[in-house]
């Protein structure tokens, strides 16, 4: 996987950290990833279901996860740069399953640590009367499948309700990306040593 | 030739005078950029915020540009709009920005503002809505003829957008 | 518990596309047979230990700890079996239990019926490893290791807790097993399928298309029961999943490799420490052949040549550049806000004062006015966009005096209309713009010049203020000289702020090598590069007139049969 060939590598370690949802217990949550044609997982799990967290008693109300995210993508084109979608779902009052929150957001473009809060949002019904049945039967709306959140068309007028937030924390390492003429930090530091790593070291983008 | 990637999303709108709100887009270029891939415009979700007074779209854009020169660099426009109960929209405010130049992740704040009327327009536009619109909308971004609206300030839109760019050190040019 | 010699177990996570018939793993069992309850023993200062364990510390760790077992020499009871993907290997207990028609119920345990009949196995301790496949009924297996072991239970102690969403789970992995599989094609998401739907407030629905519930599994066990019992105590050794869609396979424990090079995994058979097994998995699927990956490598770059041919196409190869001797400079911006303004309805009136040696296309660019625009909570939101394309000239630079090319300012008036239409001054101010490449945020406050007290209430009531004669008067005036600026005399108070945004964008005629300059580059060694390779450039042209007037005077001469130095003397 040279330069020539026009590939480039981004991996990605890290963890969805903590979420906070006003009202709510017994949330877990669900990611995926989302990418373009031009880019192909080679390591790492692409979904995940974490653990089923409790609410904290204290005043910051926030629900721990620390679930691990480790992916390595390539690619030979920016466009399509992955994205990560995250749904959480939770227990009602009547037992139910039902969906608390959905968001998305882009992997980090620079290579380096990031932190990222993600706002949540669930679909909404539109009357009054189908909010109440939605609320007493736990049949309340959701999308058929989150990762048309990653797509910027199909949801015009769609309703949506905006609760809680999930933060997430990435550590980005980027190879030949810089090689293949692309410049996505504004100071570029180039990692240079000397020996038998050097032609792969002056590559790699870490931070 | 040079290319350009602009990766982001619209994130969220504060300081809106009411909630139910949501957003046109839309990316322009000079005469020589061409779009290689991605769209170039579109319409978020309806967002009523129920905790928070940050109305969310976390809508995401992804455009690929290729240019033969530095000379009409992309701006983002935005209209937010107001999406009543009765399924009624109104213009709550007009906004651009150049896209950022150099390489990165760039947080950018949007400054929206509306057109307003005569006084008696204005009195009809509290009780029924709708109001003012901008008949052509690139008057947005294009400075000539500004000094003739009298406007409003509404509130502000938030966006992330990371620049990765290609090949301009080859030609000389600092970002 | 943690002994010095025993490997932690981990799942490895693996992705492949290789077709998954040729996975094969290799186990290695072993008895440890220690009369005594193993302790840790301390190492003398000569031997490393550390505690990774590398393959000489582990070796020599084994001999310490276990040094009874080693001295028995066990490689005699080991039993080594390689296990190849969904192989199906029989224990004793399975042999027994189908070799009897009336036990089987199922056309998948009359296969089993059948196949078991043709082994003629000799009932043995020896036969411990087998194997459960996906077909077996997996869930059973599930549900009897989850409750009868103890390394199966997620947490220890007391009753294991099911939470809603391993029962959903289970029940999804029943439902696969009978209903095809839906493959999600990532890049596919149906356009006419309606966005929302409503929930079942059933887990399952949110569980599906997960990879849990669509992988494949395969478990090797051994039987490590006495040799009175058959199938008393069923250990898992090793699960192994995979998933077909996404190419996620999951072993778990993860491969060890082989006996002499790492350390193996226990199992304590009934939680009894003195009957230990131990045991190695490896990987021993066979590799791709040399020619095959060479092949393979071949395919890979001639289709990655030929996509980025494709986009080079489709992006073109040239660009604008700027003539040499000169720098553009674009400055993409806006001004954004104004606050903290004692008016409410507020407009910006700008312009751009350009020294000598810069230039722009298009002048009219150079000033403008924005739109008046009404307060709310003090803030002002202008989103007035500013458009420069300028050019500086270096050689003009290098003829005067000045090493550093002065920047242009950008001078602006903050004015107010009021509701009578009258207008009046708020502020002045000037900010020079950034001469870094970038993204720049700027702040600039303002002042605005007052009168007596008198002029102040009639500024209030009718309205009317001093007025600056010449804007340039807010940065260093045009008519300014010599070495002291002093603007002593003018009384002025505090107005308010504004905001802009910058961006800059420099372009010279020479490539930037940006792996060379560390950081931002000083606008200066641009400069003396510029410079340099104008003046190589005004050298060459000269040589080059000199050479074309050489040539004009030649062409008059007749040039039969004369040595060049009397035709360049005649020529001059």
């Amino acid at each position: 996987m040279s330069a020539s060939s026009g590939l480039f590598l981004l991996s990605t370690t890290g963890q969805i950290e903590t979420a906070e949802f006003p009202g709510f217990d017994n949330i877990y949550c669900k990611y995926c990833y989302m990418y373009g044609l031009d880019w192909v997982v080679t390591a790492g799990l692409e979904e995940g279901i974490s653990q089923v967290g409790r609410c904290s008693n204290d005043e910051r109300r926030i629900f721990v996860w620390n679930f691990p995210l480790e992916i390595t993508f390539k690619s030979t084109n920016p466009f399509g740069w992955p994205q990560l979608i995250i749904s959480c779902y939770g227990l009602d009052t009547f037992g139910n399953d039902v969906v608390r929150g959905y968001g998305v957001c882009h992997l980090p473009v620079s290579a380096g640590q990031h932190f990222k809060t993600i706002p949540m949002f669930v679909p909404e019904s539109t009357s009054l009367l189908q909010k109440m049945t939605a609320w007493l039967t736990g049949r309340r709306p959701e999308y058929v499948d989150p990762r048309v959140l990653a797509q910027g068309e199909g949801r015009e007028v769609t309703r949506v309700r905006s609760q809680g937030n999930v933060k997430v924390s990435f550590n980005i390492v980027t190879k030949d990306l810089q090689s293949l003429g692309y410049q996505n930090s504004p100071n570029m530091t180039t990692v240079t040593s000397v020996g038998a790593l050097s032609s792969h070291m002056d590559n790699l983008n870490i931070e | 030739m040079a290319e350009v990637h602009i990766i982001g999303q619209i994130l969220s709108a504060t300081g809106f005078p009411s909630h139910n709100l949501f957003c046109k887009w839309g990316i322009h270029a000079g005469a020589g950029w061409r779009v290689i891939e991605g769209l170039t415009d579109g319409q978020t979700h309806v967002d009523n915020p129920s905790w928070q007074d940050i109305a969310v779209w976390s809508h995401p854009i992804d455009v690929h540009f290729a240019t033969k020169g530095v000379q009409g660099w992309p701006k983002i426009h935005l209209q937010v709009y107001h999406y009543d109960k009765f399924g009624r929209s109104e213009v709550y405010g007009y906004g651009f920005c150049y896209i950022p130049t150099s390489p990165g992740t760039h947080k950018v704040d949007v400054v929206t503002w509306r057109p307003i009327g005569t006084l008696a327009e204005q009195f009809r536009q509290h009780f029924l809505g709708g109001g003012a619109q901008l008949k052509t909308p690139d008057l947005v971004h294009n400075s000539t003829d500004r000094y003739r609206l009298q406007t409003e300030t509404m509130g502000s839109v938030h966006l992330e957008i990371s620049v990765i760019l290609r090949n301009f050190a080859k030609f000389g040019v600092e970002t | 518990m943690p002994l010095g010699d025993e490997r932690e177990a981990f799942t490895g996570i693996y992705k492949t596309n290789d077709p998954i018939q040729n996975l094969k793993i290799r186990v290695h069992l072993r008895h440890v047979k220690a009369a005594h309850i193993p302790l840790p023993q301390f190492v003398n200062e000569d031997q490393d230990r550390d505690i990774d364990g590398a393959s000489s510390a582990s070796a020599t760790a084994s001999v310490t700890v276990s040094g009874i077992s080693q001295a028995r020499g066990h490689t005699s009871e080991d039993e080594i079996k390689t296990f190849s993907w969904q192989e199906k290997v029989f224990s004793n207990y399975e042999i027994e239990l189908y070799k009897n028609i009336g036990n089987c119920h199922t056309a998948l345990q009359e296969q089993y019926h059948k196949q078991v009949i043709t082994i003629n196995r000799q009932h043995s301790q020896q036969e411990r490893l087998f194997s459960y496949v996906h077909n077996d009924n997996v869930t059973n297996i599930e549900e009897f290791l989850f409750l009868n072991q103890d390394e199966n239970i997620p947490t220890s102690g007391g009753e294991p807790h099911h939470n809603h969403l391993v029962t959903a789970m289970r029940q999804l992995q029943i439902k696969q097993r009978y209903t095809p599989q839906k493959f999600f094609r990532r890049d596919k998401i149906k356009r006419r399928q309606p966005l929302t739907q409503e929930g079942s407030g059933n887990a399952e629905f949110h569980l599906q298309g997960h990879l849990q519930a669509t992988c494949q599994k395969m478990y090797i066990m051994a039987d490590l029961s006495s040799s009175n019992e058959i199938g008393a105590n069923e250990y898992v050794l090793c699960v192994i999943r995979w998933n077909a869609v996404s190419g996620s396979l999951l072993v778990s424990p993860d491969i060890c490799g082989a006996p002499n090079s790492s350390k193996p995994y226990r199992i304590e058979v009934d939680g009894d420490a003195r009957n230990v097994y131990e045991y190695w998995l490896e990987l021993v699927s066979g590799g791709i052949s040399e020619e095959e990956e060479i092949k393979e490598a071949e395919v890979r770059s001639k289709i990655y040549s030929h996509q980025s041919d494709i986009r080079r196409a489709k992006v073109g190869e040239d660009f604008t550049t700027c003539p040499i001797g000169t720098l553009a400079i674009h400055i993409f911006g806006q001004i954004n806000t104004l606050r903290n303004f004692d008016d409410k309805n507020l407009f910006v009136h700008y312009f751009v004062d350009l020294p000598k040696g810069w230039s722009c296309d298009s002048t009219s660019s150079l000033s403008g006015i924005s739109a008046s625009c009404r307060a709310v909570d003090g803030c002002v939101h202008l989103g007035h966009p500013l458009l420069f394309s300028l050019k500086l000239n270096l050689s003009d630079m290098e003829d005067s005096s000045e090493i550093f090319p002065k920047w242009p300012q950008l001078m602006f008036e903050v004015l107010s209309l009021d509701w009578w239409g009258r207008y009046c001054t708020e502020g002045y101010g000037y900010i020079v713009i950034p001469s870094t490449a970038g993204l720049h945020q700027t702040t600039t406050h303002t002042w605005r010049p007052i009168g007596s007290p008198s002029s102040e209430l009639r500024r209030f009531f009718i309205g009317g203020n001093p007025e600056l004669d010449d804007i340039t008067f807010v940065g260093v005036p045009q008519q300014h000289e010599g070495n002291l600026l002093g603007k002593y005399g003018l009384l002025t108070t505090t107005s308010g702020n504004v905001d802009m945004v910058f961006n800059v964008v420099i372009q010279s005629p020479s490539s930037v090598d940006r792996a060379s300059l560390p950081g931002r580059s000083a606008l200066l060694e641009r400069l003396s590069a510029s410079t340099l390779v104008s003046s190589v450039n005004q050298v060459l042209a000269a040589f080059r007139r000199a050479h074309e007037r050489m040539l004009a005077a030649k062409e008059g001469l007749d040039l039969r049969n004369e040595s060049p130095q009397q035709a360049v003397a005649l020529s001059h």
